[in-house]
């Protein structure tokens, strides 16, 4: 029983060692970011290229900003959504999306949103085919992780939000669980690896770039930008593809396999983890408004053709179709560009449609 | 509030048995009543705990009653209102929903959907473990009026043997010979933990449900949403990977039931004794869930008339049993198919003897194992037709294998693990846990760590839902 309960206690200790020493680090180097986050102001954006940790970004950000009216959740086909866009009046408007946002994104921005209670009247979801695929790599969201585990794993403080003494004990208790977390020791682990193997921590880039290039909006002068209400500027140049490129390109990408929707299966867990999300958004107030982003017509037309595919996108629909019924959310299938409508030469690929057709896309989307 | 959750081994259990280990007579008892209404309140709405207290008091007050009548007319009726109230809650809350779909297909079929739409409000919740605690009553009140067993004239003793939390929501399903005494016992002489058997026990449990159980229904679970889809290959994968995960989830749970009732001085039934070690049907039922086999046998299939009568009348008599037992796990006519499979198994094994005589031990295990495996399609489907897919796709039907995606590798190495482990290691009741070995206990020690690491995803036990 000896050597049980000390193989027992060491494992348990040496982990939660781990946790902690990460847990310190994160929290020292994110009040740096969240001090750097508060630089970024309306009118502002900030210039960046090639990797940026989106989900450190929109972390930091959600430290800083002011409760916004309506939110975006999706992925980068939806980020291009600003408040100048949509005609919301600055500050009243968020986009929350993220590249190859999965159900796990949603919840961990959900979970930073109610930490700060600063939930939106309105939350607008672009729900890709692909959070729901089981097939598809999905691991960016992990640097999420204590929120989402905090959602999923250990909704003890949720339910005595009555009691506001009880809560914060429970919500500590919330916390101390994750250092005993496997989902966080992963975290922990790969954060470790990379200050010890390459000396750089998690977030630098951002530091960086936060630090140095913040530029009027309006100077961006054709690089990639973010906005102050999280929304993005594409980059342009003089060689962007012209319409044809980019429907040569689809039409190639579709046969040689779509983004996420290869051997689609149905993931139950994110299934299930999205109602369980849209729930509680409901029971908090929230109204939600769901929508598929469109599709290239080129690109929707070859996916359409490939049985697989096409089963694919009906699951997905007729799912968020019942599940938004269910909860009391809007719900609209715009995966099919006519719908919308928007045309061969308003998407820069396969998936990601112009400012033009989002804009579209949000006046079908208003009842 | 699950065994395997943080809270349960943090902040419930910690404090529950070190206030129990200081405390005698009726406050060890009145604690212990206490403990496990807290648990069950917790285990899913705390109003679980009315129909529990109401099946309690009810069935206290008429155990003693039906011993202190003496008319045998008097007596039937105190025993049938038992009867009633019991079954009539679990009806409730159990089968009204499958009568009402049942009654609103039928509508449907006869052309009245106006009709059917009326029955569509009609949703109860199931309160965890009332087929447990249910059956655990009604064989109390029999064998009261049987003359078999005294009537309880301690309430909060009776309380505790209902409520006691280890096998509160799902066993194993205890006789009250096998608890009642035991409460006794530790109400006059304090709590006397057997420390190591029951933490070591434990662990396997926790072990085999988190580390097994779940690995193998994140990785089945995924391949049946779309049982049309299934090739050979995979369908048969999801098949022996629920019949592991079945195996490993229930019997992980009954063994930390088990261990932790030593921790309070108390030793449950056995539930598991490696059923898929039988080497034939009704060697699987003497071996699986062992207390509701008992159960059945005592208070459903003996009186029914047993073997003890005529050829067809013994057939009905493991039919009715079987397809009643299926319709325990659950409300669903998929549930009465499984039922009914297993019963045609155990009618099929009496009427031909000697059948499994042409076998080696080896092949009869095979064979056993096969057939149980088989009726699983039936326990696990939600509807005929996802059934039906699915013994397509084990035909062969749906193409012989698809790609070896990433999903295949890790479901066919927990397959292979699993059937390692039923089939060529000692049952965990077996194992020498007073005397384990130094590296033993380092293996198990590093397996228990990781399954309190994992265990903060956990899913619910499946048994629960019964």
């Amino acid at each position: 029983m000896r050597w049980f309960a000390v193989t027992v206690l060491a494992s348990l200790a040496l982990v939660i060692t781990v946790n902690g020493v990460a847990t310190l680090d994160q929290a020292r180097q994110d009040a740096r970011l969240r001090a750097a986050a508060g630089t970024l102001r309306p009118g502002l954006a900030m210039v960046f290229g090639g990797f940026v940790d989106e989900r450190r970004l929109q972390k930091a950000r959600l430290e800083v900003i002011e409760r916004p009216r309506v939110a975006v959740f999706g992925s980068s086909r939806v980020r291009e959504i600003s408040g100048t866009l949509v005609h919301v009046a600055p500050g009243e408007f968020y986009n929350l999306a993220m590249s190859a946002a999965v159900v796990e994104d949603y919840v961990g921005l959900w979970s930073l949103l109610e930490k700060r209670n600063i939930r939106p009247d309105v939350a607008v979801f672009g729900v890709d085919a692909w959070v729901l695929n089981a097939n598809h790599e999905q691991s960016l969201w992990h640097a999420l992780a204590p929120e989402v585990s905090r959602f999923l794993g250990g909704p003890t403080a949720s339910r005595w939000t009555r009691w506001p003494p009880l809560e914060g004990m429970l919500g500590g208790w919330d916390q101390a669980k994750e250092l005993v977390s496997y989902t966080v020791l992963q975290v922990s682990l790969r954060d470790l690896e990379r200050t010890v193997a390459r000396g750089k921590r998690r977030g630098d880039d951002l530091l960086r770039a936060l630090a140095g290039d913040l530029v009027p909006e309006s100077a961006t002068d054709g690089q990639q930008a973010i906005r102050a209400d999280g929304s993005i500027i594409r980059p342009s140049s003089s060689s962007d593809p012209t319409p044809a490129q980019v429907r040569e390109a689809v039409v190639r990408h579709v046969r040689t396999g779509p983004y996420g929707l290869v051997n689609f299966r149905w993931n139950s867990e994110a299934a299930v983890s999205l109602e369980r999300l849209w729930r509680e958004m409901r029971a908090r107030g929230v109204e939600l408004v769901v929508f598929t982003p469109p599709y290239h017509p080129a690109a929707w037309e070859a996916l359409r053709r490939d049985p697989r595919h096409r089963a694919a996108l009906d699951s997905t629909a007729v799912f968020l179709a019942r599940l938004a019924a269910q909860v009391g959310a809007r719900f609209l299938d715009t995966s099919d560009p006519a719908v919308i409508p928007c045309g061969e030469a308003e998407f820069y690929d396969m998936q990601h449609a112009t400012p033009p057709c989002l804009e579209r896309l949000w006046q079908r989307l208003s009842p | 509030m699950l065994f395997s959750s943080l809270e349960f081994l943090v902040l419930f259990l910690p404090p529950v048995l070190a206030v129990a280990l200081r405390l005698r007579g009726q406050s060890l008892l009145h604690w212990i009543v206490a403990a496990s209404v807290v648990f069950y309140a917790f285990a899913g709405h705390w109003w679980f705990v009315i129909p529990m207290l109401m099946t309690t008091t009810i069935d206290y007050g008429v155990a003693i009653a039906i011993q202190r009548e003496v008319q045998p007319r008097r007596r039937a009726w105190l025993l049938g209102l038992s009867l009633a109230g019991n079954l009539g809650m679990l009806a409730y809350f159990k089968y009204s929903g499958l009568l009402v779909r049942t009654a609103e297909q039928a509508l449907v079929l006869l052309g009245l959907e106006s009709s059917a739409a009326a029955f569509r409000w009609f949703e109860v919740i199931l309160p965890a473990g009332i087929s447990f605690y249910t059956f655990q009553t009604l064989s109390y009140i029999i064998d009261v009026w049987r003359g078999e067993a005294p009537a309880e004239r301690n309430f909060i003793r009776f309380a505790a043997f209902v409520s006691f939390f280890p096998h509160l929501v799902a066993g194993p399903l205890t006789r009250h010979h096998q608890l009642i005494p035991a409460l006794a016992r530790i109400a006059t002489t304090g709590i006397e933990p057997r420390w190591r058997a029951g933490i070591l026990l434990f662990s396997i449990g926790l072990a085999k449900k988190v580390l097994i159980a779940d690995r193998l229904g994140n990785l089945v679970d995924p391949l049946l949403v779309s049982p049309h889809d299934l090739d050979l290959t995979r369908a048969w994968l999801a098949l022996l990977g629920y019949a592991l995960q079945i195996y490993f989830d229930f019997s992980g749970y009954s063994d930390m039931a088990i261990g932790l009732a030593r921790l309070f001085g108390i030793e449950l039934p056995q539930n598991f004794n490696s059923p898929y070690k039988a080497v034939s049907p009704s060697d699987f039922w003497r071996r699986w869930h062992m207390t509701l086999s008992s159960w059945l046998r005592d208070y459903l299939y003996i009186p029914l008339g047993g073997n003890r009568c005529s050829a067809a009348r013994h057939r009905f008599n493991l039919m009715a049993t079987m397809v009643l037992g299926g319709l325990w796990h659950g409300a669903s006519w998929t549930f009465a198919a499984w039922g009914a499979w297993h019963g045609a198994l155990l009618v099929a094994h009496h009427s031909l003897p000697g059948w499994d005589r042409a076998l080696t031990t080896f092949w009869r295990r095979n064979v056993t194992f096969l057939l149980v495996t088989l009726g699983w399609v039936l326990f696990r489907s939600h509807s005929f037709t996802q059934a039906s897919e699915w013994f397509a796709g084990l035909a062969g039907l749906h193409g012989l294998a698809g790609p070896w995606t990433a999903d295949v590798a890790p479901l066919f190495g927990l397959v292979a693990i699993g059937i390692v482990i039923v089939r060529a290691c000692p049952n965990s009741l077996e194992l020498p846990l007073e005397r384990l070995g130094r590296v033993p206990q380092i293996g198990l020690g590093l397996t228990t760590a990781a399954a309190l690491l994992l265990m903060n995803y956990g899913s619910k036990f499946l048994y629960f839902q019964f």
